[in-house]
């Protein structure tokens, strides 16, 4: 018994902390400067959002209860502030793993020593997450901090604490997966944090659209007062009584008789009400079923939590922040989703942590299965037949294309942007915005009952806001990776030699790409374009898009495009190596988008005017202001000579903004072609 | 002289990667370019194709000097990496009218000049594999054909047969000898001298930065013959051959090798029968007394010890 106690006690030892794998990344990982800068870098920032939000949350008397509550909200600043590095970093570290070990064929050294499969993967996932669960753990003093003035308890420090560490640990275990069956290439790695992007931003994109889920008693005032403004509309007289729009559906015979002296007239309207009351029905029930959590209450907003909270690091975070309230059983949806959904930041840290076990799993039975490298799998089999690709044994064929006469740019529109995987993805999210688009367009020509012009018009920003992310991070990524992947395959001494300019080598790349980038640019102005030519045509009042916003929004994503492509190149241009060139592009695209974007949203709110003009030079307040001015800009509805005043100064705002982004992108360029030929041949010594 | 360079010096940091390079190669030479790892040939190379600055001094190509002329010296020079440049999810025909458009060559005479090279290379039943799934010796062809078509005057070939097995190192060997034919000039390292005895006119030497010899092969080994070495076997007495020969006049070092005895001579001697007279008169049975041939790989070895300065 004694035995067996030691062989586990040493087995357990080997696993983990005794892990040679881990050692050398703790003996050495921690000391190294990059990650010091780095660490630094993010306790800045969390110490940065602290001191902002005790600024503006924090109240000026000295009452106890006052101060926890600024003292809440600042730590709700801060955990979110946290969650959203942690999200951005955890890929961003994890992607490494991806190819490091390929690249270094390292991983067949370690497959030939005596370390079990389990201390492979382990070893692997702990060094790579080392260094994230160091910076959670560096930011715990400040979340301490703001316990002072209460308001703040030690499960929301834990919970937040623990929703970012899971979140980390299922980033790492996903990237170690992809490590071990090697399928990982570096296109995968943009693939890889691409995907998690893009599921943090629709799931949570639908999620957070919680005010839809409004109570019944306001979707039913909602639209009743759409059947009175029609019943007005068709020159009946408007009742008096406002209750006829608050009444209860039993109450609401009594209170339009009381209200319409003729009796016809009180039945007819009566009926077009209840016809109101039914609709609202379906919308509450088609809204619950797709976003909503039917026992959620609503907090002092009207706000509810989403069904998909548990599934989401910053709804179940916001759960845990108290902002909205779980529901106190969820028994109709049955097991697990009952548990989940009554305890959603607990439900997340399991679902991530069971997920993260089963990838961990299947990657130590995999890792050892390096015996079949090689052979030609499903996938493989898939990719060749979608590429049209044959394979006469190693060698794959296919049919050659023809290549412009400027040949930079043929190879980066073609072979590099449009590679098997790239190619896909543009068409895919090409068919997914158009759809997406058609989906919202018919509702609005069939189903206006269902979803009224301000809230269709909030669907499709959000819409153009996702599509616009996505082309700002293909255009940063496939222009960040231009000039270090030929750095990396070698085939940048092979370009030099030519005769071709630095100013040809660049402005190649530029063209190509354009042609990259262009049908995705395309989507959203398109989408913008049906709505805006429809509305023209048969649309009365205020249009869901004004005619001008295709336009702005064209220029402005080709310029914002431009921008991103530029900006990637110069960091492709300076860095060495692809993972930085890319990170460091999206980076700079994050903090222009995000932090200039936050104070855009703060500044338009000071004047309309002063808005429709600066808020055109940040990406998101542009694509905001463009496609819903009135939400944007804080106008109200009966405001309408304000909105015409603001439409009139956007596009000047529009051309402004593009005229200085323009001037920026012409000054990288020139700045780039001047360094081209030193930077390049000082990097190659 | 076609390339051409005068006191060449590069410097990384504190290593000096050149020291005053010296070299002089005539039109249509086929010159060898030997040194261990680090010597600085491909420093050298590069430096010719205009990839890096010489830190000092002066490398001229068909009479441009590098560095202030590079881009009249690229359309004259077809270089070939120590490693294969593949480019992802291009096939070979594409690769080709890649670096075709890259020289300026244009419509159909780019389709008749990828044709061209693609046969010269015996390429063309692979015109549409992907270069990254080739055999290392099909990208190797795929190299020199790239370099072939915009017709350089200069080729520069870093290690073109490295990594190769015999059949497509042999491969290579004769498309190079091909190209010789057709008056190219060449600059080819290798390590593997054998071939380059085979193929080159010139060869250059160089260890640690400095030009140790630039001559013909024939001058190389003569230089390395810095006195005559004879393998010596006798009839079981082997060690009392060696002492004998050791305190013989003309004999500066006797030493045992695989059961031989490997006899260095002084410099001034060429007649070695002494040697025979002198066992055969103590009694021994001689078996084997031969002359030890010097070729490149010998030279090489005598001129990178320090044997010969």
């Amino acid at each position: 018994m004694a035995i067996l106690r030691r062989d586990i006690s040493t087995w357990l030892w080997r696993l983990l902390p005794g892990n040679p794998i881990f050692v050398r990344v703790l003996h050495g990982g921690g000391r190294r400067i990059r990650h010091l800068w780095i660490r630094l870098g993010y306790l800045s920032i969390l110490f940065f959002v602290m001191f902002i939000a005790l600024l503006s949350q924090m109240p000026s008397s000295g009452a106890l209860d006052d101060l926890a509550k600024g003292s809440s909200q600042v730590f709700r600043f801060v955990s979110i502030a946290q969650l959203a590095m942690i999200c951005f970093l955890a890929p961003v570290f994890m992607a490494a793993a991806i190819t490091q070990e390929k690249d270094s064929q390292t991983y067949s050294i370690l497959l030939s020593t005596p370390l079990s499969n389990a201390q492979i993967v382990l070893g692997s996932l702990m060094s790579r997450l080392f260094f994230v669960l160091v910076l959670l753990l560096a930011g715990v003093p400040l979340f301490c901090a703001t316990t002072l003035y209460g308001g703040v308890t030690l499960r929301q420090i834990v919970l937040s604490t623990g929703i970012a560490a899971t979140s980390a640990v299922l980033t790492g275990s996903l990237a170690i997966a992809l490590s071990v069956t090697r399928v990982g290439t570096r296109r995968t790695i943009f693939s890889f944090y691409l995907t998690i992007a893009l599921y943090l931003l629709v799931l949570g994109a639908m999620g957070y659209p919680r005010s839809f889920l409004r109570p019944m008693e306001a979707i039913r005032q909602i639209e009743r007062t759409r059947a009175l403004e029609a019943w007005v509309a068709e020159g009946n007289e408007r009742p008096a009584s406002p209750a006829i729009l608050t009444a209860e559906p039993s109450d609401l015979h009594d209170v339009v008789t009381r209200s319409v002296g003729d009796e016809a007239v009180a039945i007819e309207l009566y009926n077009r009400l209840r016809q109101a009351d039914d609709v609202a029905a379906a919308r509450q029930e088609a809204e619950l079923t797709l976003f909503g959590c039917r026992n959620a209450p609503p907090n002092t907003n009207g706000e509810r939590m989403s069904w998909l909270a548990p599934f989401h690091p910053l709804l179940a975070l916001q759960v845990a922040l108290n902002t909205v309230e779980a529901p106190p059983t969820a028994a109709e949806y049955g097991w697990p989703m009952d548990y989940l959904l009554t305890n959603p930041p607990y439900g997340y840290m399991s679902v991530t942590l069971l997920a993260s076990l089963i990838t961990v799993v299947a990657s130590m039975v995999w890792v050892r299965r390096g015996s079949r490298e090689g052979e030609t799998s499903w996938l493989g089999r898939m990719t060749d037949w979608i590429t049209r690709r044959t394979r006469y044994g190693d060698e794959r064929r296919r049919k050659p294309r023809r290549v412009w006469h400027n040949p930079v740019a043929w190879r980066e529109a073609r072979t590099r942007a449009s590679a098997a995987g790239r190619g896909m993805l543009r068409h895919f999210i090409v068919l997914v915005g158009l759809a997406c688009a058609g989906v919202l367009f018919a509702i609005h020509v069939t189903g206006r009952d269902w979803i009224g012009i301000s809230e269709l018009r909030v669907w499709l920003t959000g819409l153009i806001v996702i599509e616009f992310t996505l082309i700002l991070l293909m255009a940063a990524n496939t222009s960040a990776t231009a000039i270090t992947r030929e750095r990396e395959a070698n085939t940048m001494d092979l370009l030099l030699c030519t005769p071709l300019t630095s100013g040809y080598i660049i402005r190649g790349k530029i063209r190509g790409l354009v042609s990259f980038l262009i049908p995705l640019i395309l989507v959203p102005v398109i989408s913008l374009l049906a709505f805006a030519v429809y509305d023209l045509f048969f649309a009365f009042g205020r249009p869901v898009v004004w005619i001008e916003a295709p336009f702005q929004l064209g220029l402005l994503l080709i310029i914002y495009g431009a921008f991103a492509c530029v900006l990637g190149l110069q960091m492709s241009l300076q860095l060495r190596r692809t993972v930085h060139a890319v990170l460091s592009t999206v980076a700079i695209l994050m903090a222009i988008s995000f932090v200039f974007g936050a104070c855009g949203f703060g500044l338009v709110e000071i004047d309309e005017s002063f808005g429709a003009v600066i808020g055109t030079f940040t990406p998101f307040t542009a694509v905001s202001l463009i496609v819903n001015p009135e939400w944007t800009l804080g106008i109200e509805r009966s405001a309408s000579l304000k909105l015409d005043y603001a439409r009139l100064l956007m596009p000047i705002g529009t051309c402004v903004s593009a005229g200085f982004y323009a001037l920026v992108v012409l000054g990288l360029y020139r700045s780039m072609i001047r360094n081209f030929d030193m930077t390049v041949r000082k990097q190659s010594t | 002289m076609i390339v051409e360079t005068i006191n060449l010096t590069k410097r990384y940091g504190k290593l000096v990667a050149l020291n005053n390079l010296g070299l002089q190669i005539e039109e249509g030479e086929c010159f060898g370019y030997i040194g261990p790892n680090g010597a600085g040939k491909t420093t050298t190379i590069k430096i010719l194709a205009t990839l890096l600055q010489p830190t000092w001094g002066e490398a001229r190509v068909c009479g441009h000097v590098i560095g202030y002329e590079s881009r009249k010296i690229r359309p004259l020079i077809g270089y070939v990496p120590d490693f294969f440049g593949a480019y992802e999810d291009m096939v070979v025909q594409e690769y080709l009218e890649f670096f075709a458009s890259a020289y300026n060559i244009t419509g159909a005479k780019r389709a008749t000049v990828v044709g061209d090279v693609l046969e010269l290379t015996d390429l063309t039943s692979r015109r549409d594999g992907l270069v990254d799934s080739l055999s290392r010796g099909m990208q190797q062809r795929l190299s020199i054909a790239r370099v072939l078509l915009h017709d350089p005057q200069v080729l520069l070939l870093d290690e073109p047969a490295s990594g190769l097995d015999p059949r497509a190192r042999i491969e290579i060997r004769e498309l190079l000898k091909e190209l010789k034919r057709m008056g190219k000039t060449i600059i080819i390292s290798s390590h593997i001298l054998h071939e380059l005895a085979e193929l080159c006119t010139t060869v250059g030497i160089i260890e640690r930065g400095e030009l140790l010899f630039h001559g013909s092969i024939d001058e190389a080994v003569r230089r390395a013959r810095v006195g005559l070495r004879l393998h010596v076997c006798v009839v079981d007495q082997q060690e009392r051959a060696g002492q004998l020969l050791s305190s013989t006049d003309g004999v500066r070092n006797v030493e045992e090798q695989d059961g031989q005895l490997l006899v260095e001579l002084d410099e001034r001697i060429d007649d070695y029968s002494f040697v025979a007279r002198t066992l055969l008169d103590n009694g021994l049975k001689l078996r084997e007394l031969r002359e030890e041939q010097i070729n490149l790989e010998t030279a090489f070895m005598r001129l990178t010890k320090g044997v010969v300065q």
